[in-house]
């Protein structure tokens, strides 16, 4: 070992050594104060009775439940808002950054507009100003806008729920029946007609279900939302309730990460060489073909990766839900972190989440690069 | 990488060294100089800085009480704003020394994370504040209803527990801070607010029109507001609490804050004893003999207190109800002076 080596590897062993010994002091630390202060650093609170209620939950939940559940609740409200705020603003930024390189100039300067102002506002002033702008011209329940079964006023956009009788499984084993034949029809066609695949897939796909849905008689109900004052003088009773919340948060996130993702689109498109599209118009492909298949597959290397940060700062900005009143996962932690005390505990537990999600979202979105070759290494 | 080792070696020790000492609250008061109190973000009559940014209150007298009885000056306080969610973890840390700020007075505050409430100086409770268009006369028949309420406060779980003693449910859209809850309300989203009864009031004039908004009948929960120290330290407990009861029997016994001076000539024993002209009342407590004296001469008696910030005095003109002393049918009955 030369003495260069030598050097490397004692520098390596101390700096762990010293990062691992900052770790390991401020851990023992904090929990050497927190015992002498009588403040217990267990996670069995995550087993008591919660005692508060949730106004937004996809799984059960009830005052009655652990706080572990309510957490499991602000975390599906946290994946919920994530996903869809995620596909919106993709839309959006593609749109956004396509319109913004168009040759078409009120286009071009419009998108510009829509980027440098949403950019440079803070995220939380947006979200506020969505939440009033939505909240306000909605009238309240007692004259809720109502069209096709479905009611809108400002407690939320109340769909037709679904009520489920004995024959439903049936007409959910039928659904999976015909998809499981759609299945093997698209094989069939595919390898032995050469016919096109989908409408008999449609029909494969359609008409086992509608048959089992008349035949056990009906088993699936609508629960149409009603603004009944006898019953609730208050709220409207029935149905599947979407709270505005949601739609501020979600309109909010997607056009703030959007107006970035619009930046960082316009510059993967513009870092393809000119001579490309030249060579493209030269073969006689459109622009819609060029962009499509010449373009983009090249700007994507570029676009990739702080796409991908993007979608990772979506998720946490999703914590400012807090602020219009909607439960999600930091906001979750919060009421217990208040309730219980054990502010350690609740708030490990949340960034542990946070990371979770964002490694995850990583992973996922590293395979789909690797799998179109968009990655730079090859 | 060597030029680093000498920065890197002092973080590392500096890291090392940096066990807080918990130490005692009183001397660490008077080292620094000032009393760090924590209070409301903005909480009108009990915690609220007025157009010179000069911190007024009910809370905020208590503060400048135990400021007058270490240091004999109520200014000497460093305040500190705190929020709901954060008020326990600023006490717990020491980033405050005592934590006067309607805070409820649980079991799981206290026991579960090293807290102790010196006592009760406001006996309140949850109430709902309803649009008076609606005619209702009574929270029965609340059910269904949407409800704004602030994050991490009793007044969540208490809403949950009167829902399900009554067999009815309703909608809880909470938010992180006061502000945001009663903005919401008022703009439609929720029909009731709820809160504990004192601040209703005060935020009740927060909405457009105050006098569109009523006040329901019912108290749902028992609300008992003190100061709040952190375990481990007696002495400091004590001082708090004293202070507390001094109060308080300064009120009982007619002293206030103009006729203190005279009072120290009284012949009453009781009145003697409380201003330190005989006896040693306040022995233990590290403080000299006259802090009574001190404490009356800055803020009052507690019935010069509330009358200044909630009662007659202020805007708020809330009565003093279970806040009045025992001879008036309240529940105020501090231990004699002995």
């Amino acid at each position: 070992m030369t003495a260069t080596h030598l050097r490397r590897w004692a520098i390596q062993a101390v700096l762990l050594l010293a990062v691992g010994g900052m770790l390991f002091a401020a851990f023992a630390n904090a929990r050497a104060n927190l015992a002498a202060r009588g403040i217990s650093t267990s996670f069995d609170f995550l087993n008591q009775t919660a005692g508060f209620g949730l106004n937004q939950s996809f799984i059960p939940y009830s005052p009655l439940s652990s706080y572990g559940r309510a957490l499991l609740v602000g975390l599906a409200n946290t994946l919920v808002v994530s996903l869809l705020a995620g596909v919106f603003a993709t839309i959006i930024g593609f749109a956004a950054g396509f319109a913004r390189l168009s040759r078409n100039w009120a286009l071009a300067r419009l998108a510009g507009l829509y980027v440098e102002t949403v950019r440079n506002i803070p995220l939380l002033l947006q979200l506020l100003f969505w939440y009033v702008a939505i909240l306000s011209p909605l009238p309240g329940p007692t004259d809720s806008l109502h069209f096709a079964g479905v009611l809108l006023n400002n407690r939320g956009l109340i769909l037709p729920g679904l009520v489920f009788s004995p024959g439903a499984a049936w007409v959910a084993g039928a659904a999976e029946a015909g998809v499981i034949l759609a299945f093997f029809w698209r094989r069939f066609a595919r390898k032995k007609l050469g016919a096109p695949v989908w409408p008999v897939a449609v029909l494969l796909l359609a008409i086992p279900p509608l048959i089992a849905f008349f035949a056990f008689g009906r088993p699936i109900g609508l629960d149409l939302p009603v603004f009944e004052p006898r019953v609730n003088r208050f709220n409207v009773e029935g149905g599947l309730r979407v709270p505005p919340e949601i739609f501020a948060l979600v309109l909010a996130l997607s056009l703030y990460t959007g107006s970035y993702i619009a930046e960082i689109v316009r510059a993967g498109v513009q870092s393809v060489a000119r001579g490309q599209s030249e060579a493209a118009a030269a073969l006689g492909l459109n622009d819609v073909q060029t962009r499509k298949w010449v373009i983009v597959p090249q700007a994507m290397r570029i676009i990739m990766p702080p796409l991908i940060s993007q979608y990772l700062a979506l998720t946490k900005n999703s914590s400012l839900a807090a602020f219009v009143g909607f439960a999600d996962l930091m906001q979750v932690s919060g009421t217990i972190l208040n309730q219980t005390g054990a502010a350690v505990q609740v708030i490990g537990l949340a960034m542990a989440i946070y990371l979770v999600l964002s490694v995850a979202t990583l992973l996922v979105l590293r395979l789909y690069e690797r799998r179109f070759s968009w990655s730079a290494a090859r | 990488m060597t030029r680093f080792l000498p920065a890197l070696s002092g973080l590392i020790l500096a890291c090392l060294l940096n066990v807080a000492a918990r130490g005692d609250t009183l001397d660490g008061v008077r080292q620094r100089g000032a009393l760090a109190c924590g209070v409301s973000t903005g909480l009108a009559g009990f915690g609220l800085p007025d157009d010179r940014g000069v911190w007024r209150g009910f809370d905020i007298d208590y503060c400048r009480a135990v400021a007058a009885a270490i240091f004999d000056d109520p200014q000497k306080i460093k305040f500190t704003p705190l929020s709901g969610k954060d008020r326990f973890t600023a006490l717990q840390s020491g980033e405050v020394d005592l934590l006067s700020r309607n805070t409820t007075w649980t079991q799981s505050r206290e026991a579960g994370q090293g807290l102790l409430f010196v006592g009760i100086n406001y006996f309140d409770g949850q109430g709902f504040l309803v649009r008076k268009s609606l005619g209702l006369d009574s929270a029965i028949k609340l059910s269904g209803a949407s409800i704004c309420v602030q994050q991490g406060t009793t007044s969540e779980l208490n809403l949950a527990d009167y829902f399900r003693t009554h067999g009815s449910k309703a909608e809880t859209v909470v938010f992180a801070t006061a502000d945001d809850a009663i903005k919401a309300y008022d703009s439609g989203r929720c029909d009731v607010y709820t809160t504990d009864g004192s601040a209703l009031y005060t935020q009740r004039m927060k909405t457009a029109h105050p006098d569109d908004h009523v006040v329901l009948p019912e108290t749902i929960s028992k609300e008992p507001f003190g100061p709040v120290v952190r375990q481990g330290d007696d002495r400091w407990f004590n001082l708090v609490k004293w202070i507390h009861f001094a109060l308080l029997d300064a009120e009982e016994l007619g002293v206030t804050s103009a006729n203190v001076e005279e009072m120290r000539k009284s012949d009453n024993p009781e009145i003697r004893r409380l201003l330190g002209a005989e006896g040693d009342f306040g022995a233990g407590l590290g403080l000299t003999p006259d802090w009574v004296v001190r404490v009356v001469k800055a803020v009052g008696n507690y019935g010069e207190i509330f009358e200044r910030n909630l009662g007659g005095q202020s805007p708020l003109k809330i009565p003093r109800g279970l806040n009045a002393q025992w001879r008036q049918g309240g529940l105020h009955y501090a231990p004699p002076v002995r």
